[in-house]
C-alpha cells in the first residue's frame, strides 16, 4: 500500500485545511496572491501543497476555485486576523461540501478508488453497462464498508460506454445523499459515455486520465431511436438539477444530450469560464452546430470542467492536494468489483437459464409418468432458483427481460401443479 | 481550392527534398550517419535560446535593437517570423545544422536530427531495441491476446527502446480489401486499439518488474482503417518514406439511414472522442485524428514562431496550408484522388504531411535510420525477441481454430446412432455430440476476439450451452422406464 509521509507538509495542509473550513461560509476572502504576470488576486487559499495552491476568488456573485503552480506566484499575503473571527457553526455548515471532509484522526487521508465500470486494464473481461454490470445498489451497500475502514475520500474511477436511463437517478441519489456528505467524492474519468457521464454528474470534482473523455448523453432505444417529447424533457430537467448539484453550467450537459451548440470564454484574469449555447458568443468553440458533445481530458481541464489530467493514483492524490495518504477501502472496492463481475455473469447466464427453464417445463408438462415428470420439475426448480438468484442480484434484469416478482410466483404455482 | 492546394503541395514537395535529403543519402551510401555528419561543415544555421527554455534553429535575416527576424523551416517548408529580443536568452550564430542540409536536417520538431541527450547506453555499452513488427491484420493477428504475449516477451529483455512497427494489410476478418475502400466501420475496432494501448503503456508503467521503462516509439509503414488508431498512443512517431496512415474517413456517415439524427450524432461523438483520447494520451494533436475521421471537418495549419498552429477553417493567406476541407459540392474529392489517398475531404497522412504538421518526428527508411533519429548515433543492439513468431503464430492458431470449428460442425451434424440403435447406442451418440460441442465451446472461448463470423458456424457459447442441456434432457427422458 503506497504511503507518503511528509510531516511538515502535512501540518501545513492541516492548518490550511482548518482555515478553509472556518472561512468557508464567510464573505471575507482576504488572502492575496501576487502573480508573476502582474495580477493580484484577492480571495482565499483553499489548499496548498508542494508546488501548488488552490485559491478561491470571487468575481461578482460567483466564487471560483483556481489552481496555481508556485512558480507562477511572487508572493502570498495571508489574512491571519480573519480566521479567528469565524465560528464553529460555520465550520459545520461547510462540512457538506465534497472538498472539505475532515482527515482521519492521524491526519492521513484514506482514499478508496472504486471502479464505476471495469478499467481498460481488465481487458474486456466484462461488459460496462450502467444498470447491468454497474449497479447503484452495490455502491449504496458499499458505504458502510467504506465507513468501517475510515475512508475519507472516494474516487469514482469511470470507464463505461453507458447504460440504462432508469439507473441514473439511483446513482445520483446515492452520490448526493450517501457519498458527498460522508466522503470527499471525486470522479476520475477514463471514459464516461452517456449514462456513465450522467450518473456522477452531481459530483463537483472531475479528474481525467490522459485518454479521458466524457459526454454523448443522448437517450435512445432500439435502432438509434432517440427519446423525444415529455420523456426527453424529463431527462433534460433531471440533468439540469444534477448540474446544479454538481456546480456545473447546465449548458454543458445539454450540449451532451441534444444537438445544442456550445462555446465558452475563459476570463484571462480570473480564469472563470462563461458558457454560451451558441457557436458565436464564446471565444472557444466547444460543440459545433448539429453535433452532440463529448469532451476529451485536455479540453475539459482547459475549460475547467476537469481539475487535472492525471495518469496514476499517486498523481491523482497529489492533484487532490494530498501529500500524506493511504489507499483504503479494500473491502468496499472488492465488493463493488465482485458485484460487477457477478452481474456480468448473471447477464450472460440469464437468457441461457431462462431458455433451459422454459424447455424443461414444457417437456415436463407432457410427461405422463409422475416420477419422471417429478424429475424434470426438480430440474426446472433448479433453473428457476438460479433465475431468482440472478434477479435478486440485479432487479434490472426483470425490466430487461420482462420478468417480475409476479412472474416468479406464477412459475412456482405452475411447478406445484405439475407435481400433482 | 483544388488548384491552390495542389500548388501549395507542389511547392512544399520541392522544399521537402532539402529536409529529407540527408537521411536518404546516408542510407544510400551505407556510411554511418555520424560519420556523414562530420564529413563537411558548410555555413550553419543559428540557434536562438529563449528565456522559456525553448530553442529554435533558424537563419537570422535581420536584427534590430528589439527584434530578430528569422527564417525557420519545418519538414522542408520555410516561414519567416519575428521574435522579441526581450524573450531571448542567447543567440548562438552558426551553431546549428548546415544551411545546405548536407549533414543533418533542420532542427525544429519534424526532422530526423538525432537527440544526443537520449543516447543512453545499456549496461554492456550499447542501447537495446526491441521491434514489434505488427504485420498482420489488426484485430485478428494483432489483438489483445497476441500483444499481451508479446509484452511478456519484451519484459524478459528489458530493452531501452520498444519500437512498434505498424505495417498492416487493409483487411477485416482475414479478408483483405483494397486500400482505397474507406471503412468507417473501422471505428468499431477502436475498442481493440484502446485495449491494446493499455498493454503497451499502462501495463508496462505499472509493473514493477520492468526495471527500466522502455522508450515507446511508433514506426508507421502502413496503418489504414482500424489499424490507424493504435499508433497515436506512441509518444514518438516516425514514418517510412512511402507510409500511409488513416483510411477511417466518413465517420459521420456510419449510421446513415438508421434511427434519428441526434442518436447518430451521439454515436459519432463518442467514437470520435474515444479516438481523440488515444491521441491525447500519446501527446498528439487530437484534431489530426478528427481530420482523418470526419469529412465535414475543416483543418488547416500555419507556422508561428517555428511551431505548427492548427486552424479549424480554410486557409486565408499564402502561409497557411489546407489539410482537409468540408468535402461539400465542388470541394468534394475526385475518385482518382480518393483512391490514391490524395484527396483532402479526410486526412490521410503520408510521410511528408506527417512531418510538416509535426505529427511525425521524421522520415526514416529502416531501423538503423530510426535509431539514429532517436539519438542513438553509435551502436545499438536489436533484441531478437519472439514477437514475430507470437503474432504470426496467433494468426495461424486462429485460422486453425476456424477450420476446426467448421470440421466440428460437420462432425456434429453427422453423428449417427449405430446399429442396432438401442438405448446404449443412442447414449453413445449423445455423448459424442456433447463432446464435439464442448470442443467447439473451447475454441470459441479461446479465439473469440479474432474469429471471422463469416468463416465459422453460426453458433455461440450460449447456444452451445443450451444445446448441451437439451441433449442431457433427451438422455434423461430416454432412460429405461
Amino acid at each position: 500500500m503506497p504511503r507518503i509521509r511528509n510531516t511538515i507538509k502535512s501540518l501545513m495542509l492541516a492548518l490550511v485545511g482548518a482555515c478553509t473550513l472556518l472561512a468557508a461560509t464567510t464573505s471575507a476572502l482576504a488572502d492575496k496572491l501576487h502573480l508573476k504576470d502582474g495580477r493580484v488576486l484577492e480571495g482565499e487559499i483553499i489548499r496548498e501543497g508542494e508546488g501548488f495552491v488552490y485559491f478561491k476568488v470571487k468575481v461578482g456573485s460567483i466564487e471560483q476555485e483556481q489552481f496555481f503552480m508556485t512558480d507562477q506566484i511572487v508572493k502570498i499575503e495571508r489574512d491571519t486576523e480573519a480566521a479567528p473571527a469565524k465560528t464553529g457553526t460555520e465550520t459545520a455548515s461547510k462540512s457538506s461540501s465534497s472538498a472539505s471532509k475532515a482527515p482521519a484522526a492521524d491526519g492521513v487521508r484514506r482514499i478508496a478508488i472504486m471502479n464505476f465500470g471495469p478499467p481498460s486494464s481488465w481487458q474486456n473481461e466484462i461488459d460496462t453497462t450502467v444498470g447491468i454490470q454497474i449497479s447503484a445498489d452495490a455502491w449504496k451497500r458499499a458505504v458502510p464498508l467504506l465507513e468501517k475502514d475510515g475512508v475519507t475520500d472516494v474516487v469514482v474511477r469511470i470507464n463505461s460506454g453507458g447504460g440504462l436511463l432508469l439507473e441514473l437517478q439511483r446513482f445520483m441519489d446515492v452520490y448526493e445523499k450517501e457519498y458527498k456528505p460522508k466522503f470527499r467524492t471525486v470522479a476520475w474519468i477514463e471514459s464516461a459515455i452517456s449514462a456513465a457521464a450522467m450518473s456522477p454528474w452531481v459530483l463537483e470534482e472531475f479528474y481525467f486520465l490522459p485518454e479521458g473523455n466524457i459526454g454523448a448523453c443522448t437517450g435512445f432505444s432500439g435502432r438509434l431511436n432517440a427519446i423525444k417529447g415529455p420523456q426527453l424533457e424529463m431527462v433534460l430537467y433531471q440533468m439540469e438539477e444534477a448540474s446544479r448539484k454538481g456546480k456545473k453550467d447546465p449548458k454543458i450537459m445539454r450540449a451532451m444530450q441534444i444537438q445544442e451548440p456550445l462555446s465558452a470564454t475563459i476570463d484571462e484574469r480570473t480564469g472563470q469560464v462563461t458558457w454560451f449555447q451558441d457557436v458565436t458568443s464564446g471565444d472557444h468553440l466547444v460543440n459545433p452546430v448539429g453535433q452532440v458533445l463529448t469532451i476529451t481530458a485536455n479540453e475539459a481541464v482547459k475549460l475547467k470542467l476537469g481539475k487535472a489530467v492525471v495518469a496514476t493514483p499517486d498523481e491523482l492524490a497529489r492533484a487532490m492536494g494530498y501529500q500524506e495518504y493511504v489507499w483504503a477501502g479494500n473491502e468496499a472496492i472488492a465488493f463493488v468489483d465482485k458485484n460487477m463481475r457477478d452481474n456480468d455473469k448473471a447477464d450472460k447466464n440469464w437468457q441461457v437459464t431462462a431458455e433451459k427453464y422454459q424447455r424443461t417445463v414444457g417437456v415436463a408438462a407432457q410427461i405422463q409418468d409422475r416420477q419422471r415428470r417429478g424429475a424434470e420439475v426438480g430440474i426446472a426448480r433448479r433453473h428457476l432458483a438460479e433465475l431468482k438468484r440472478l434477479f435478486s442480484g440485479n432487479p434490472n434484469f426483470a425490466l430487461m427481460y420482462g420478468t417480475d416478482e409476479e412472474w416468479f410466483r406464477e412459475q412456482e404455482e405452475l411447478l406445484k401443479r405439475l407435481m400433482r | 481550392m483544388k488548384t491552390s492546394h495542389m500548388l501549395l503541395g507542389m511547392a512544399a514537395a520541392g522544399l521537402l527534398a532539402l529536409g529529407m535529403g540527408v537521411p536518404m543519402a546516408a542510407a544510400q551510401s551505407g556510411s554511418k550517419p555520424a560519420e556523414k555528419a562530420e564529413a563537411a561543415k558548410p555555413a550553419s544555421k543559428d540557434i536562438i535560446v529563449f528565456k522559456s527554455g525553448k530553442q529554435v534553429e533558424c537563419e537570422i535575416i535581420e536584427e534590430t535593437d528589439t527584434t530578430v527576424k528569422v527564417k525557420v523551416s519545418i519538414a522542408g517548408m520555410s516561414a519567416e517570423t519575428v521574435y522579441q529580443k526581450s524573450e531571448i536568452l542567447t543567440i548562438q550564430k552558426g551553431a546549428g545544422a548546415p544551411l545546405d542540409g548536407s549533414a543533418k536536417p533542420a532542427a525544429t520538431k519534424g526532422t530526423t536530427k538525432p537527440d544526443a541527450k537520449k543516447d543512453v547506453p545499456s549496461e554492456d555499452g550499447a542501447p537495446t531495441v526491441y521491434v514489434v513488427r505488427c504485420t498482420g491484420e489488426f484485430g485478428r493477428e494483432v489483438c489483445a491476446t497476441s500483444i499481451s504475449r508479446v509484452v511478456d516477451d519484451i519484459k524478459k529483455h528489458q530493452p531501452d527502446v520498444m519500437v512498434m512497427e505498424f505495417n498492416h494489410p487493409f483487411s477485416q476478418y482475414g479478408e483483405e480489401t483494397p486500400d482505397f475502400l474507406f471503412d468507417p466501420g473501422s471505428f468499431d475496432q477502436l475498442e481493440i486499439a484502446r485495449q491494446i494501448s493499455t498493454l503497451i503503456t499502462d501495463r508496462i508503467r505499472d509493473d514493477a518488474e520492468w526495471t527500466k521503462k522502455p522508450r515507446l516509439v511508433g514506426y508507421i509503414k502502413k496503418a489504414l482503417g482500424a489499424a490507424s488508431f493504435l499508433p497515436f498512443v506512441c509518444p514518438e512517431i516516425y514514418f517510412a518514406p512511402d507510409a500511409l496512415h488513416g483510411g477511417i474517413g466518413g465517420l459521420e456517415h456510419m449510421f446513415d439511414g438508421v434511427g434519428d439524427k441526434v442518436a447518430q450524432e451521439k454515436q459519432y461523438s463518442l467514437r470520435m472522442k474515444r479516438a481523440e483520447g488515444i491521441a491525447e494520451k500519446g501527446g498528439h494533436e487530437p484534431r489530426v485524428v478528427r481530420a482523418m475521421s470526419r469529412i465535414d471537418y475543416v483543418l488547416s495549419y500555419r507556422l508561428v514562431g517555428g511551431r505548427v498552429e492548427f486552424l479549424e477553417r480554410m486557409p486565408e493567406s499564402a502561409d497557411e496550408w489546407l489539410l482537409t476541407d468540408d468535402g461539400e459540392s465542388e470541394r468534394r474529392d475526385q475518385v482518382e484522388d480518393m483512391i490514391r489517398y490524395k484527396g483532402n475531404d479526410v486526412l490521410t497522412l503520408d510521410s511528408r504531411t506527417a512531418e510538416q504538421i509535426g505529427f511525425s518526428k521524421g522520415t526514416v527508411a529502416d531501423l538503423r535510420e530510426l535509431m539514429y533519429a532517436l539519438g542513438y548515433t553509435r551502436d545499438y543492439v536489436e533484441v531478437k525477441g519472439r514477437s514475430d513468431d507470437i503474432i504470426k503464430g496467433w494468426g495461424e492458431e486462429v485460422n486453425k481454430g476456424e477450420s476446426n470449428l467448421r470440421r466440428l460442425a460437420d462432425q456434429y451434424a453427422n453423428v449417427e446412432v449405430r446399429a442396432p440403435g438401442q438405448y446404449r447406442e443412442r447414449t453413445a451418440a449423445r455423448s459424442q455430440r456433447k463432446s464435439v460441442l464442448r470442443e467447439m465451446r473451447g475454441i470459441f472461448n479461446r479465439y473469440r476476439e479474432s474469429l471471422n463470423p463469416r468463416r465459422i458456424p453460426q453458433l455461440d457459447v450460449q447456444a452451445i450451452d443450451v444445446t448441451i442441456d437439451q441433449i442431457d434432457q433427451q438422455q434423461r427422458l430416454d432412460g429405461p422406464p
